[in-house]
């Protein structure tokens, strides 16, 4: 499985754990070494706190990368990307409809996903017991 | 530090840029992986290197391959400035024969690893690459890190990259 972990200053990263178990340990470590003032790993720097940990089954960056989009979806996209467009610059709509099936999306807040694939689920079991 | 650019980066010029090439194209969005390779200075890695769980020759070998324990690849954003994990705007630097134009992206991080650490265990390099399946996909760029990273449960590990084209 894999974790998209969110962290208190708005930064992510993906990890690949086998259990919730194995996820579980490892952000309760990091968000410990956080509260306690420590070291974030063997490069130094400040640990980070946890807010959040979305539990997805594949790698959320792998959305739109394996085996293309339908007809439809991509006819779709070009019709909303040239909804009231007279002239249209060719280049530009190339790279507009190459992002389509870009894996990132901009979070409305700091806290969220910054995929475009849904998680499947949230991980429950709380890290910040003290 | 030193630094490379694999082929297929240069190819992204005479084949993609130049050329609008179908088959030479940027990935949809980037990712970045750690290596146990060093980059050297010609006896390590190559501009033809390739990902592969063997360790032999000029091959690249990713961390977490056997074991994963919290290692993935992260994903760059193929954007500028958009809030999202991508580049930033590029700068200019105008000396004659060393200068460029360089981007930084915003930085990744690795972990927090689990257990024991990942399999195989040891940084020596971060690589920016294509897809998700450890040990494949197209290599562009790699650098090393400061120094061996060799992680435990509950650690993490920050990169920044810059690129510089010149």
């Amino acid at each position: 499985m894999y974790y998209e972990i969110i962290y208190e200053n708005g930064e992510v990263s993906v990890a690949n754990y086998d259990t919730d178990e194995d996820a579980l340990a490892a952000v309760t470590e990091q968000h410990n070494r956080a509260k306690a003032g420590g070291q974030n790993g063997p490069q130094g720097g400040p640990a980070s706190r946890i807010v959040k940990v979305l539990v997805y089954t594949s790698h959320p960056g792998d959305y739109g990368t394996e085996g293309g989009m339908s007809t439809d979806e991509v006819n779709a996209g070009i019709k909303d990307l040239l909804k009231g467009v007279d002239v249209v610059n060719v280049q530009n709509l190339a790279a507009a409809v190459s992002a389509l099936n870009h894996p990132m999306v901009t979070p409305e807040s700091p806290h969220d996903s910054r995929f475009k694939m849904d998680s499947e689920r949230e991980l429950s079991a709380s890290w910040d017991k003290a | 530090m030193a630094t490379i650019v694999f082929n297929r980066m240069a190819q992204m010029i005479t084949d993609y840029v130049l050329g609008a090439s179908g088959t030479v194209t940027p990935p949809s969005a980037w990712t970045m992986g750690l290596s146990t390779t060093v980059v050297g200075s010609g006896a390590n890695m190559a501009r033809n290197s390739v990902w592969s769980v063997t360790v032999s020759g000029s091959n690249v070998n990713e961390i977490g391959s056997t074991t994963a324990a919290g290692y993935a690849r992260q994903t760059i954003a193929k954007s500028i400035n958009t809030g999202s994990v991508d580049w930033g705007t590029s700068t200019l630097d105008n000396t004659f024969s060393t200068g460029g134009s360089s981007t930084v992206a915003d930085q990744v991080t690795f972990g927090a690893f689990t257990g024991s650490g990942p399999s195989p265990n040891g940084a020596n390099s971060w690589a920016i690459t294509e897809g998700t399946t450890l040990n494949a996909g197209l290599l562009h760029v790699a650098a090393d890190t400061a120094a061996t990273r060799t992680f435990a449960v509950g650690d993490t590990e920050k990169v920044t990259a810059t690129i510089k084209a010149g």
